[in-house]
């Protein structure tokens, strides 16, 4: 029988605040500024933690099917780097996408340096952690007003990468 | 949970001394109340930690469906659908302890939240854990933009996905926040073959749900999810290659 599950390991539950909680707001540039509710503030954004490390490593592209390699390397919320990760597409058109998209990657994520990014997606405390995880980010939204999260929007000034989950531990950097 | 908003073009266009602007920021603060009021319903009525939850109740079989809050039945049905379109690596009822439909809850109360701001704000984005759903522009003219992380650093993106039209949720899983958690049908082992599974589609509750069902199946239900009308996937591989199906959502813009 096929299943996906969760191991309910209490180790990695405790603190369970995936869902880093902020709660931003922007207003569109027109002048006018709608009041928050009393208990939202407005969340800090963060950009990539620093001293991150640039790491790239080159690999030919093949033709066809190739493997190509894309990554980036971030360093105080630069992109400093495009390396090589494989990129296989998958489906009967591959060879198409492969020879049109991926250069085009590899600029789009450069150009993340450049142009405002609203949100990382990535894993997190997800599954049966969840309800833990919503109950303490909607009391920090209650509470504080949250310090944790980026909403990167239209201050240009690129960067403006988010983790998700706030630290590679898994925590969600605020506490 | 994260939430950013742009105001209705109306509001911003009138005058703050218009009195329908204040009406409107007063509507725009009542539904962001709103929306965060139906996660918290969401949560005590879903919670598996809250002992007395309704759904604990069900998991424990104290009480049967048709004693719980509707939006149970509704969610289980949903599960049940995405149980078949990820042609069964997702399943809600394969857990010790009582069918579990948290793995989808989470995109359902941020779609939920999300509907709440449509009638009020132009714009929105939730962000549930790295699980994210939109509507409207964040800019006039502008698309949302969401990194991908690499699921081995968390300070690098592997690419950047942009949001509109269909395209209006984004979900990954992974075992690198808590290890491997996801088992492998039949073998009880840790899921093993991949790094993390993203997907994109329209509705932020079987995209989370196909992630989950696409990192426990080690990549097999990536091609059908490319099956799925709207959906797409990008696979993180254990050495870090790549694959995606056909019109995963990596790149839209015209290169400068």
């Amino acid at each position: 029988m096929k299943r996906s599950s969760v191991v309910p390991a209490a180790a990695i539950l405790a603190t369970a605040v995936g869902l880093g909680a902020v709660l931003g707001y922007h207003p569109s540039g027109g002048g006018a500024t709608a009041s928050l509710p009393a208990s939202v503030k407005v969340g800090a954004t963060a950009g990539v933690g620093a001293g991150a490390s640039a790491v790239g490593t080159d690999q030919a592209l093949a033709g066809g099917l190739g493997d190509i390699q894309v990554r980036v390397s971030a360093k105080n919320g630069k992109i400093t780097s495009v390396g090589l990760a494989k990129l296989n597409v998958h489906g009967p058109q591959s060879a198409q996408i492969t020879g049109s998209v991926v250069p085009q990657l590899i600029k789009e994520t450069l150009s993340a340096n450049g142009g405002p990014i609203q949100a990382v997606s990535g894993a997190t405390y997800t599954s049966q952690a969840y309800a833990a995880s919503l109950q303490s980010a909607l009391d920090k939204i209650a509470a504080t007003g949250g310090t944790n999260a980026a909403l990167g929007t239209s201050n240009g000034n690129g960067g403006v990468l988010s983790n998700p989950g706030g630290g590679g531990d898994g925590g969600s950097g605020d506490d | 949970m994260s939430l950013a908003i742009r105001e209705a073009a109306e509001t911003a266009a009138a005058e703050t001394t218009d009195g329908s602007a204040a009406a409107s920021e007063e509507a725009l603060a009542d539904a962001v109340e709103r929306a965060l009021a139906v996660l918290h319903h969401v949560d005590q009525v879903f919670s598996t930690w809250q002992p007395d939850s309704p759904v604990s109740r069900l998991r424990r079989g104290e009480i049967g469906l048709d004693a719980a809050p509707p939006e149970v039945a509704w969610v289980l049905e949903l599960c049940r659908r995405a149980r078949d379109a990820s042609g069964g690596w997702f399943d809600p009822w394969g857990l010790p302890g009582g069918v579990d439909p948290t793995g989808l809850v989470k995109g359902w109360a941020a779609e939920l939240a999300l509907a709440e701001l449509r009638g009020d704000a132009a714009a929105a984005m939730i962000n549930a854990g790295g699980d994210i759903a939109v509507f409207g522009e964040p800019q006039p003219d502008q698309q949302w933009r969401v990194g991908i992380r690499d699921p081995l650093a968390a300070d690098r993106l592997l690419t950047v996905v942009t949001l509109g039209g269909h395209d209006r949720a984004v979900a990954t899983s992974g075992a690198y926040e808590r290890g491997p958690h996801v088992l492998e049908p039949g073998t009880s082992e840790p899921a093993q073959g991949l790094l993390a599974a993203t997907v994109v589609g329209p509705d932020l509750a079987f995209a989370d749900a196909l992630a989950t069902g696409l990192l426990a199946s080690g990549g097999k239900a990536l091609a059908r999810i490319a099956g799925l009308r709207g959906y797409s996937a990008l696979v993180v591989e254990q050495d870090g290659s790549l694959r995606t199906t056909l019109g995963f959502p990596a790149v839209v813009e015209a290169a400068a």
